[in-house]
């Protein structure tokens, strides 16, 4: 194992370069590909954050949401270096899609358009499908990773058409070592 | 057709009479990159892409339009002719990152956020004023 006591980038662009980027499938979410590029039929937006994503549908952002390490300070091991920590976080991944009349589809001449709330489901599915294929330790550089779905996050019907929302948890661990 | 009679007096008349100052125009370049997201920058504060005569105004603290609500959320009401051709992107248009103004009577900076045609030869520009950059 690498010895570090530091990520070479945030945990959850890590996760955006090593785990979306190089395992998503098309095919599992109505042939939106995060590789496309803007004006692609299949574009789906990827940012850390509302700020790099804009207000384009669909779109998917990936938030940290907390890191944690056991024991009153966090380290519980220790090496012929120094204590280590055992960390583990999690990634709130989110789909967001505006209501639309024409509904979605990355890929018009093979799957008919769907609505937001469906797209965004779909989504949030091929997520957890990439996590499931990155499940190894030596997957990524936050470990392997894990996912699971949260309580049904609110729709913004403040906003006008109706934003679609839907979210899912990125689990990951990574060893702080002095 | 009558009206557009009116509509390239008032075009005229905006140019010679009704503006009250001459703004610059920063428009957005906006670069995706996959995994990375929208980057959105502004060309430095002293190559504006264009020039053109305006009349900034105040905004009305009360209804003005058949919308709902004010304009009392906005800084300012800025007014050009509907025939300069530059694109006015707005804020939270589709892909689309809000196009930067600088009023040069006070060199006050502002960002689009609505874009108004009042079908009289001008077009109507709501504006927030941002930080220069």
């Amino acid at each position: 194992m690498v010895r570090k006591t530091r990520l070479s980038d945030s945990a959850e662009q890590i996760f955006i370069d090593q785990a979306l980027l190089e395992d998503w499938d098309p095919s599992g979410a109505f042939g939106f590909d995060v590789h496309a590029q803007p004006g692609d039929d299949a574009f789906v937006a990827v940012g850390e954050s509302l700020e790099d994503v804009g207000e384009v549908y669909p779109s998917l952002t990936v938030s940290r949401t907390n890191e944690t390490a056991p024991g009153s300070t966090g380290y519980n091991f220790v090496t012929a270096d120094g204590p280590g920590q055992d960390r583990t976080g999690q990634l709130l991944v989110t789909a967001r899609a505006e209501v639309s009349q024409e509904g979605y589809t990355g890929d018009p001449a093979t799957v008919d358009p769907v609505d937001a709330e469906d797209v965004v489901d779909e989504l949030i599915n091929e997520v957890e499908d990439v996590c499931l294929a990155n499940a190894t330790p030596e997957s990524t550089e936050i470990g392997g990773l894990g996912s699971y779905r949260g309580a049904d996050a609110p729709n913004d019907y403040d906003a006008s058409p109706p934003v679609m929302i839907e979210q899912c948890v990125v689990l990951y661990h990574w060893a702080r070592l002095p | 057709m009558p009206g557009d009679r009116i509509a390239s007096a008032l075009r005229r008349a905006h140019s010679t009479g009704l503006a009250n100052t001459t703004i610059e125009v920063y428009e957005p370049s906006v670069d995706y990159a996959a995994g990375d997201g929208f980057d959105v920058t502004y060309p430095s504060l002293d190559s504006p892409s264009a020039e053109y005569d305006a009349r900034v105004d105040a905004p009305s603290s009360s209804s003005e339009r058949q919308r709902s609500g004010t304009t009392s959320e906005i800084d300012a009401i800025v007014r050009v002719r509907d025939d300069t051709g530059q694109q006015w992107t707005e804020f939270g248009e589709d892909g689309d990152a809000p196009t930067r103004l600088r009023d040069t009577a006070d060199g006050r900076v502002y960002e689009v956020t609505a874009v108004t045609d009042p079908h009289n030869g001008t077009l109507q520009l709501d504006v927030q004023e941002v930080d220069p950059w």
